[in-house]
């Protein structure tokens, strides 16, 4: 089904245009990325370069046009609805403001999904759930509701859902947001053995420069710099570090003067 | 001087904070970090009497914070300015009016005229051009709206400038924009600036005083040289961040 | 020059009006399409009738009893003014009753109710994420939310119209005998003597309708709800007035449908 350049590429993204319907410009404009099984790729760029509409594209909330995204080798734009569904199963995502169901328990969030897209019985359920909330460390957790448990715990809890369904693509959206230096530590920690354990396929959008210099340093993932919808660069740490480009460079050196600045700044 | 005295707090029996005490003077940009969850928000509501502690007291200057005295609450407000995490510009109106808000509501200034040129001042002070006045908030950037709720708060002119996170949820480079605005105020201004924050870089790069409190207590209070050679566990845990180094 | 920037306010307005009429139009015939399908979800199904439909027992059958109270004593007045005499008035309240205001005063109590709250509910989960959270799960908001409710609301207002009429008509029993001076006996003679079977159909037919408008104005409120402070608040209180106003607009063109043709 499709033609995939190689066997382990989960995800490709070839010539992706995106425009929402109100807007002066595209959201996405002819971007074009891989990823192999087992991949961690970073996505950084100033906020509001499109990283969430991006991702929300990978994870067939938002449809596109122009462009093609295939899912280890299937094409979603061409897809029916009934086949685009299994297509779907595969891929995982996490939000930036928790998508997690606020009427459900932290068990329930993770028996739902398993409820919904899976066959198995309801023992079977409620061991997958409670192994994975082993696996994110909130095991005693499991009756309370997302509004009573921290932002850490949230977070874990969207990972979890994540990996509940055992997918191929996990895209994460800004897991570190808001989190102070150590619980962002752990959250990051939970990433890389998830995507250590099963060889997933891993996306990660983030404003947090160090998080991904140094993960890049140590696994050798790819960063890619992201500014109004174009993907400028794709590189390791240190060729995206030593840029010559200048929006790069003063995002990330954290300079106050470049063409980043806004207007409004005197 | 902002004085703080044995300070607790607790929440539905959870101890926040226990026996907290120290002092803020003049000219001080002090910065407050602790894990989230910590307390470090509460500790900054307690100073303007948005919370009432369960036993302790709290003086700004020679006023102690004391919610059953409502004019000098409102006094202690006037000189204390309070920046939230999330800009809370009232979307209904413009940027002008948000900024001169304060100002009109406490009856502080009564003419246009110079109304408008305090506005045109503050806007200039927290680095944004004039084009933004006539802008609805939802028109602007994050970072902008952040800089503008700045603004409504110096319109006031308070001796003390309070932020909650500051950084949080902004790219490097609004971060940094953010950074240096403090640092005028507290060096040009002499403003004295109280800011919670678990962003370590800003503390370093900004604050002439760190504070780290952990489990409702302060585990250390002194200068940022001091605390990047500090033996604490937390402190060091605080730094280590993912341990980049270019 | 008021009356120019009136005039000008005005037609911005139908314009608009216009443009949102037609492409509600069409977002409401793709749900109704989805809903056609009938995935079934036995837990929020019932879920849904309980919090829709047990819950608003209390408030439907103080206000309809009310009601039947007050028909009685403006029908005798009514009836004296004309006929001098006021022995049908049990007849003709009851079947104002059934025809008319049983469905649409239920329905607009129930609107109020439980119209609100969905909107709301559906607005807050599209601003957290939470849609967006079940698309990624390839679960349709439509079938998952909409539906439920849809069953829970048509149950709510069928039901909600039978028990509160029942309870307008035997208060208004009571208050005849007090009034009237009409035997119980003579009174549910007269009403069944006028109320046929055909006007009870139309009538649960009405509250069918009324009760299907009721959640599905709700839901296009919250899915096109907006992101800034007053944007719930506003999807909440649009799907109250709309649905009123589309609930009157129904009633007349069912009325019409059932009777003058």
């Amino acid at each position: 089904m499709g033609l995939s350049q190689n066997e382990n590429e989960v995800l490709r993204v070839q010539e992706l245009s995106f425009t929402f319907p109100n807007a002066s410009g595209p959201t996405i404009d002819r971007l074009s990325l891989s990823l192999n099984s087992s991949d961690i790729f970073f996505l950084i760029g100033p906020s509001g370069a499109g990283k969430t509409t991006l991702l929300k594209l990978l994870g067939g909330i938002y449809s596109y046009k122009a462009g093609e995204i295939y899912i280890q080798g299937a094409p979603l734009g061409r897809l029916s609805q009934s086949n685009k569904k299994l297509v779907l199963k595969r891929v995982a995502m996490t939000f930036q403001r928790s998508g997690l169901f606020d009427s459900l328990t932290v068990l329930e969030n993770l028996l739902f999904p398993l409820r919904e897209l899976t066959l198995l019985t309801a023992k079977e359920r409620l061991q997958l759930a409670e192994q994975i909330l082993r696996q994110v460390n909130l095991t005693g957790a499991e009756s309370k509701y997302p509004f009573e448990i921290s932002g850490g715990m949230q977070k874990r809890l969207g990972i979890a859902r994540a990996l509940v369904l055992q997918p191929e693509l996990i895209l994460y959206d800004d897991p570190t947001a808001g989190l102070d230096p150590i619980t962002s530590h752990h959250i990051v920690d939970l990433i890389l053995t998830a995507q250590n354990k099963k060889k997933t396929g891993t996306l990660i959008a983030t404003s947090d420069l160090d998080l991904a210099f140094s993960v890049s340093k140590k696994t050798s993932a790819k960063i890619g710099f992201l500014c109004q919808g174009k993907l400028i660069q794709v590189g390791t740490e240190k060729e995206i570090f030593e840029s010559r480009n200048p929006i790069i460079h003063q995002f990330t050196r954290g300079l106050l003067q470049g063409p980043l600045t806004p207007s409004e700044l005197s | 001087m902002i004085n703080i005295n044995k300070l607790c707090k607790s929440f539905d029996n959870r101890k926040i904070l226990e026996n907290i005490s120290f002092s803020v003077v003049k000219g001080e940009c002090v910065f407050i970090l602790g894990k989230s969850g910590v307390g470090k928000s509460v500790l900054l509501k307690n100073i303007v009497g948005l919370v009432l502690p369960d036993s302790g007291t709290i003086t700004v200057g020679e006023i102690k914070v004391d919610a059953q005295r409502p004019e000098e609450l409102s006094l202690i407000r006037q000189r204390c300015g309070l920046v939230f995490q999330f800009p809370a510009l009232l979307d209904s109106v413009t940027v002008f009016e948000n900024i001169c808000f304060g100002l009109r509501a406490r009856g502080l200034l009564t003419s246009q005229v110079e109304i408008a040129a305090r506005v045109k001042e503050k806007l200039k002070l927290v680095g944004l051009s004039e084009v933004v006045l006539d802008q609805m908030p939802t028109e602007l950037s994050f970072g902008t709206q952040k800089r503008v709720s700045i603004a409504r708060t110096l319109a006031v002119e308070p001796e003390y400038l309070l932020f909650d996170e500051p950084t949080t949820g902004m790219d490097p480079i609004a971060t940094a924009g953010l950074n240096q605005l403090i640092k005028n105020l507290t060096v040009k201004l002499g403003v004295t600036s109280i800011v919670v924050s678990h962003d370590i870089k800003s503390a370093l790069a900004v604050g002439t005083r760190i504070i780290l409190l952990e489990d409702g207590g302060i585990v250390f209070d002194g200068k940022p040289g001091e605390f990047k050679s500090s033996s604490i566990t937390l402190a060091q845990e605080f730094q280590m961040g993912f341990g980049y180094h270019a | 020059m008021i009356m120019t920037w009136l005039g000008r306010a005005l037609i911005l307005k139908v314009g608009e009006f216009l443009a949102t009429f037609f492409l509600w139009i069409s977002t409401v015939l793709s749900m109704i399409k989805q809903l056609l399908k009938l995935k079934f979800r036995a837990r929020e199904t019932l879920l849904q009738m309980y919090l829709l439909g047990v819950q608003s027992v209390l408030i439907m059958v103080v206000a309809m009893g009310f009601v039947g109270l007050m028909l009685i004593i403006e029908l005798a007045f009514h009836m004296n003014l004309v006929l001098k005499h006021d022995s049908l008035v049990p007849a003709f309240s009851a079947l104002l009753m059934v025809r008319e205001l049983g469905p649409v005063i239920t329905c607009l109590l129930l609107t109020s109710r439980i119209g609100a709250g969905i909107a709301a509910e559906i607005g807050s989960m599209k601003i957290s994420e939470q849609l967006d959270a079940l698309k990624m799960l390839s679960i349709d908001p439509i079938d998952y939310l909409v539906v439920p409710r849809w069953i829970g609301s048509v149950f709510a207002a069928v039901t909600l119209t039978v028990i509160s009429l029942a309870i307008a008509i035997w208060g208004g029993a009571f208050l005849a005998a007090q009034k009237l001076g009409t035997s119980p006996g003579e009174y549910f003679n007269t009403v069944f003597f006028f109320v046929k079977f055909p006007d009870l159909a139309h009538c649960i037919v009405k509250s069918a309708v009324f009760g299907s408008l009721i959640p599905i104005v709700a839901a296009y409120q919250g899915f096109n709800c907006g992101s800034d402070s007053a944007a719930v608040g506003e999807a909440a209180t649009q799907a109250v007035v709309r649905t009123s106003l589309y609930i009157i607009i129904a009633d007349f063109l069912l009325t019409y449908l059932f009777y003058a043709i």
